[in-house]
């Protein structure tokens, strides 16, 4: 690709010298590892245990195949179909197709920009966890266990920003060598990520919390089958936690070889993402009873990882467990935030044909310096209780906006465009010309029908979820300029890259 | 391929349907670990959740696995 472009050669030519994925597992690894992020450690893990157990498990696994599976196969079908990025692909089914495709691709840049700044914090965690080092601040000097001291002193610290500047160095590596870095680090991080998940559940279950651990996670309430709350989480984590919405999936699919597998490959991705998460759990739970922090308050969401999770390793090899448990986290955000990378800087080199080293290195300052503002360490006092300080509560407010918004439309557009406009039945065919298995003719009203009901459905909830509880208000005047600053961001870039002159 | 190889080999006699002959081997796996989980102390409603979690997470992953080595390229 780069060779082509710098010769200014045509882009059949520039496709020809498109680089692949060397092989089918690296491909499988290298998506498993953009679907399994942070969530799947404390969020997917705490939504099973207040939603039914096992139960919900299966159901969550119903909704897969009805709607997370049709979005992944929708996208690896557009990435393998047109061998091009997100907004290129959909641009050749729909010239306004591009616009939806560059504005997805701004709304993950403000992704990637605060998401690399949550496994910052993990680094930094895992640091001083390793080393057993004070940070002292505001709150006093304080060990990673001392909590919330220790989570108050770092995001009222400079650290918050080193911890960026170090994952985005990781993430520039990597990305910079394109698949070949990609695979490579992906053949690393899922054994690794597998066993010191696999040696945390075995250590977790030979924990005198053992047994109330299991019985939080997975105790069975048959009450939540008549709550809408299980059926809407059900429906909407079901797509969220694939990377659907971001342009990652077909990216990706994008370097497959001609009649690449696609078929097994979506079904296979979204399991080992399932599974990692179950095991996340049983691995989280035994420890959190054993370590006394199982019924906090803060359980499912970021809070319980950085503030109850690392209060409770004052247990003898605390440390040791802890410097694990956040290098776990580390591996696992730093495989996501090279494919939200990769799907931007892959938009970027399809559409104006610039060679990989430039288009990494460009995009990764931009997306460095958005993510500056998210690490902003002065304190924010007309904020909420939770945003110490002004990072943190951009955090907050954009990460709202994001995926509540951002994600959920820009893949019902998707499935909308690609269901209708171009054909299901193209995507049927097109999956079962070299799929494993063959999908049903009828798995053409799943992708056309079923899957966006279901995202209507999710979008749906949170409609109704702002009517009963409101928007994300915390109190400053920024909780009304975030959204539209993010809205001009988005739709600013949208309109200017549409408009952009490329290569094709 | 080397790990996959020794892991769904002994199910290739079975041809196409060794998936499901897996995914019943990981059932009963599931099982016995529930079992276990009992005698320490799990209630009996959980340890049957945990059965159907781990069937239908890591039985039917290992069968499209299965599925996927089944149909690789010879």
């Amino acid at each position: 690709m780069e060779v082509a472009s710098d010769l200014g050669e045509t882009s059949i030519e520039a496709e020809i010298a498109r680089e692949t994925w060397i092989t089918r597992l690296g491909f499988i690894f290298a998506v498993w590892g953009s679907m399994t992020g942070l969530g799947n450690v404390w969020n997917w893990p705490s939504k099973v245990s207040l939603l039914g157990g096992g139960p919900f498990v299966l159901i969550y696994l119903i909704m897969l195949a009805l709607v997370g599976i049709p979005v992944v196969l929708t996208e690896f079908v557009l990435g393998s179909t047109f061998r091009r990025g997100f907004p290129s692909a959909l641009k050749r089914i729909h010239p306004a197709g591009e616009f939806l495709g560059w504005f997805c691709m701004a709304n993950s840049a403000v992704l990637e920009a605060f998401y690399v700044v949550l496994i910052g914090y993990a680094a930094v965690y895992a640091g001083f966890a390793l080393t057993g080092l004070q940070l002292g601040g505001p709150m006093g000097a304080a060990y990673f266990t001392d909590q919330p001291e220790f989570f108050v002193n770092l995001l009222m610290s400079p650290l918050t920003l080193v911890g960026l500047i170090v994952v985005w160095i990781v993430v520039f590596a990597i990305d910079y060598f394109g698949t070949k870095g990609i695979e490579r680090s992906v053949m690393i991080f899922f054994p690794l990520l597998w066993i010191i998940v696999i040696g945390m559940a075995i250590f977790g279950l030979t924990q005198p919390g053992a047994a109330a651990g299991i019985n939080f996670y997975l105790n069975p309430q048959p009450n939540q089958f008549f709550e809408t709350k299980m059926w809407s989480t059900a429906v909407s984590l079901s797509f969220f936690k694939l990377s659907a919405g971001m342009g990652i999936l077909t990216a990706y699919a994008s370097y497959l070889p001609r009649k690449g597998e696609l078929t097994n490959s979506a079904v296979t991705t979204s399991l080992l993402d399932t599974t990692f998460a179950f095991t996340a759990g049983l691995a989280v739970f035994p420890i959190a009873a054993t370590v006394g922090v199982l019924g906090d308050e803060t359980v499912g969401s970021v809070g319980f990882a950085f503030v109850a999770w690392p209060g409770g390793m004052t247990m003898s090899g605390g440390n040791l467990l802890g410097f694990v448990f956040f290098l776990m986290i580390v591996f696992l955000g730093v495989t996501s935030a090279v494919s939200l990378l990769e799907a931007v800087v892959t938009a970027v080199m399809d559409k104006f044909g610039w060679p990989r080293s430039r288009t990494v290195i460009v995009m990764t300052i931009v997306m460095f310096l958005m993510g500056v503002p998210f690490t902003l360490w002065m304190a924010a006092p007309g904020a909420a209780a939770t945003d110490v300080t002004w990072g943190l509560y951009l955090l907050d407010i954009f990460d709202y906006y994001v995926e509540n918004f951002g994600l959920v439309l820009v893949t019902l557009f998707m499935m909308l465009i690609t269901g209708w406009v171009w054909g299901g039945a193209k995507i049927i065919e097109t999956a079962n010309e070299a799929g494993d298995f063959e999908l049903p003719s009828w798995y053409v009203w799943v992708i056309k029908v079923i899957a966006p009901i279901g995202i209507i459905a999710a979008f749906a909830f949170i409609v109704l979820s702002i009517f009963l509880e409101g928007l994300y208000l915390a109190g400053t005047v920024l909780d009304l300029i975030a959204p539209l600053v993010w809205v001009v961001i988005c739709a600013g870039a949208a309109i200017a890259l549409t408009m952009a002159k490329g290569v094709e | 391929m080397g790990l996959m190889d020794i892991v769904f080999g002994p199910y290739e006699r079975f041809g196409e349907r060794g998936g499901i002959v897996i995914l019943v081997v990981v059932a009963i796996v599931g099982a016995i670990i529930a079992g276990g989980l009992t005698v320490i102390g799990v209630q009996l409603l959980a340890a049957v959740s945990f059965v159907i979690a781990f069937t239908f997470t890591y039985g039917v992953l290992f069968l499209f696995l299965y599925l996927m080595w089944y149909r690789r390229p010879r």
